[in-house]
């Protein structure tokens, strides 16, 4: 008999129409470390969108479970998070992990007992996350919508945001606000030095004093300081608008443009 | 001569009523619900030069069931049948179970031939080694032996054993228990649970109320005619091309490994699907692709062991026609490869399986083979056998192929286009 025969004999005319092996449907995983073995050394919300489990409880196990010591492993749980508070309904708990809400669409995160988690809602775009405690570096930074709620923060919060808003209810460190180009960020407390520092758009408000270098290179957007601002405030900018109560020595030095006020009154 | 499979018929309704084997109904062919302890021993007497391993704790009939089977079925006495048997234990020694040299020669003048008497157990036709995990891993060789080239050596001497039903018990790991060896592992044929009754066959075993060398002796006999017709009637059984193509494909879906030299799993030595040779593949985490869930290939033995117990039970349960072998290969499958297999350690350790249900992983491992060769495959099987006929190009074949993302289509369909082509 030839093969064929042999094929037609054991189908009996039978042979379905193809039907390919699903791969990489991310409808099976075993645990976050199968998973993370299976997205790319770069991983982009796409790729992990597309990998992820369809069903929400393996999904959340997913963020329950599995050590993230590796960068590239925090950035997939990341994805994850955002993932996962996207589907529910109700606010998403989470301990506080770096990269939680990364590129966040919407829904909302509550991270718990947070010391320190950095990268907290990189590139959001939508949605709400609260950190109860203290972010880390790089909180919001690069986001462009929804919204921030911190204790405090450390160096770099909301660098190169472009649209959003971020509340800190305590102090934040330096660098808050870097590069900005929209958005609007307050600080209950004091902050760090070089605050609004390349800033081009977008608002900066603190409720206590400002470090050093505020306003460093400002190209535009406003920033209002109702404490008292360091050295050198407003040193080489070229657009927007300072307001403090007051300011330390050098203000303004080789300012090009923008200007600086002083608030009077409470 | 009566028929010898309405005497098993009758065997197996003897044994029930006199509360000689008890066992759960836990093998299920077709609509059928059968016990494997007894149906895979009752298959084996229909076969020769096969092996069964009944594998459980004590006191789950094993041994006594074998004994009941070689009674009936040879024809000798139940105790003339326990006394054929061997054990395992440290101290047994070859001249034990195999034979000696016969000490009278030496004090008689004349040949110079060495002559070896073998035991009774070298010569019968049913031979049970008990306990085989009690023998320490020199002794077990002897097995190996025996089961590899169907005959026995000793000073010398050669005895061909002929056509033998051999019958292994093994109990779980004990402290005075010892490792099979994967070589010996791999020329046993079959590998059964042995279960402990269920409390109502605990309570028919409380109804016994005589002794089980009384009670043997009321079981029906097999003249030697029948029991030689035995392996007569399997053979006249055929097997469909359905389930020789579903066969063949199981072993490759259990032996491809893209990463192996020659695509062969069982080329393998030292790294394997369980330390991490499939991270990064494509078909890792696949749950329809067995290749990565299972870190040893499959030998030819295993197509050849599916075939005759596929047949054997086709014959024992009557389920003879064309759709009902498929289900025989089903349901007897997991038991010809689960004790030759290493399963993944992830998967079986999480439910369903809890790390203990080996044998249900690799009954659903070999349910998505079979069922993926009778459906999904279809297509793909065709291109392939018109282009080995010449009705199509390589070529296009080879281009075709390319689009199905399954093991056999990739690492065997196409590399044998290419060689071709």
């Amino acid at each position: 008999m030839s093969l064929k025969g042999f094929m037609k004999d054991a189908y009996k005319g039978k042979a379905r129409e193809k039907r390919r092996l699903k791969t990489r449907d991310g409808d099976f995983v075993l645990g976050f470390e199968d998973f993370v073995q299976k997205v790319g050394d770069r991983p982009t919300w796409s790729e992990v969108e597309e990998l992820a489990p369809s069903d929400e409880k393996l999904l959340f196990g997913l963020i329950k479970t599995g050590p993230r010591a590796k960068k590239h492993d925090q950035i997939v749980w990341g994805f994850l998070s955002s993932l996962v508070a996207e589907r529910i309904p109700e606010p998403l708990m989470l301990p506080a992990m770096d990269f939680a809400g990364l590129e966040l669409r919407k829904g909302s995160i509550v991270l718990d007992e947070s010391r320190g988690a950095h990268h907290v809602g990189e590139k959001m775009s939508g949605g709400r996350i609260v950190v109860k405690g203290e972010a880390g570096d790089y909180l919001g930074q690069e986001m462009a919508g929804g919204g921030i709620v911190a204790g405090s923060c450390d160096d770099y919060a909301f660098r190169k945001m472009r649209g959003g808003w971020g509340v800190v209810l305590g102090q934040a460190g330096n660098y808050l606000g870097l590069g900005n180009r929209g958005g609007r960020i307050v600080a209950k407390e004091r902050v760090g030095s070089r605050t609004g520092w390349l800033m081009k758009d977008g608002r900066i408000c603190v409720g206590g004093d400002a470090g050093s270098y505020l306003g460093l290179m400002m190209k535009g957007g406003r920033i209002l300081v109702k404490g008292r601002a360091g050295t050198r405030a407003g040193w080489r900018m070229r657009g927007g608008a300072i307001y403090a109560r007051g300011y330390g020595p050098e203000v303004g030095a080789g300012k090009v443009g923008g200007k600086i006020y002083r608030r009077r009154g409470p | 001569m009566s028929d010898p499979l309405e005497k098993i018929d009758v065997l197996v309704a003897t044994l029930k009523e006199l509360r000689l084997h008890m066992g759960r109904l836990d093998l299920r062919v077709g609509d059928r619900h059968l016990n494997s302890q007894l149906y895979f021993s009752l298959a084996n007497a229909c076969l020769r030069n096969r092996a069964v391993l009944l594998y459980g704790g004590m006191g789950a009939n094993k041994t006594t069931l074998v004994n009941l089977l070689g009674s009936a079925f040879t024809g000798l006495d139940f105790d003339d049948v326990e006394n054929l048997m061997i054990s395992g234990h440290p101290e047994q020694t070859e001249e034990k179970m195999i034979g000696f040299i016969d000490p009278r020669q030496w004090s008689s003048s004349g040949g110079e031939t060495i002559e070896v008497l073998w035991t009774p157990w070298s010569r019968s036709n049913w031979k049970v080694i008990n306990e085989i995990n009690r023998f320490p891993s020199g002794k077990q060789n002897i097995f190996l032996e025996l089961l590899q080239k169907r005959k026995v050596n000793y000073a010398g001497k050669t005895l061909n054993v002929g056509d033998t039903c051999y019958f292994v018990t093994m109990n779980p790991d004990f402290s005075s228990t010892y490792p099979l060896d994967e070589a010996l592992l791999d020329r046993i044929s079959v590998s059964v649970p042995a279960i402990q009754p269920d409390l109502l066959g605990g309570l028919a075993l409380a109804e016994r109320d005589e002794e089980i060398r009384e009670l043997a002796k009321r079981l029906p006999r097999f003249g030697a005619d029948e029991f030689e017709a035995l392996p007569r009637l399997v053979a006249e059984v055929d097997l469909d091309s359905q389930v020789e193509l579903a066969v063949v494909s199981l072993i490759r879906d259990f032996t491809l490994c893209e990463r192996a030299p020659g695509y062969d799993k069982s080329q393998l030595s030292g790294t394997k699907p369980s330390r991490g040779l499939c991270a990064g593949c494509h078909y890792f985490n696949n749950p329809e692709v067995c290749c990565w869930q299972v870190d040893e290939g499959l030998s030819d033995r295993v197509r050849q062991d599916l075939r005759a117990y596929t047949k054997s039970m086709a014959l024992l349960t009557g389920l003879a026609d064309a759709d009902s072998k498929i289900e025989v290969l089903r349901a007897i499958a997991p038991y010809v490869i689960w004790h030759r297999v290493s399963p993944n350690r992830t998967v079986l350790e999480r439910p369903p399986y809890y790390g203990a249900r080996r044998l249900e992983y690799i009954r659903d491992l070999v349910e998505k083979s079979i069922n993926r060769t009778l459906n999904e495959r279809g297509d793909m099987n065709m291109i392939f056998s018109r282009a080995i006929d010449g009705e199509i190009s390589v070529k296009e074949a080879t281009r075709e192929l390319a689009g199905y993302d399954d093991p056999i289509a990739c690492l065997d369909y196409i590399p044998a286009l290419e060689q071709m082509g």
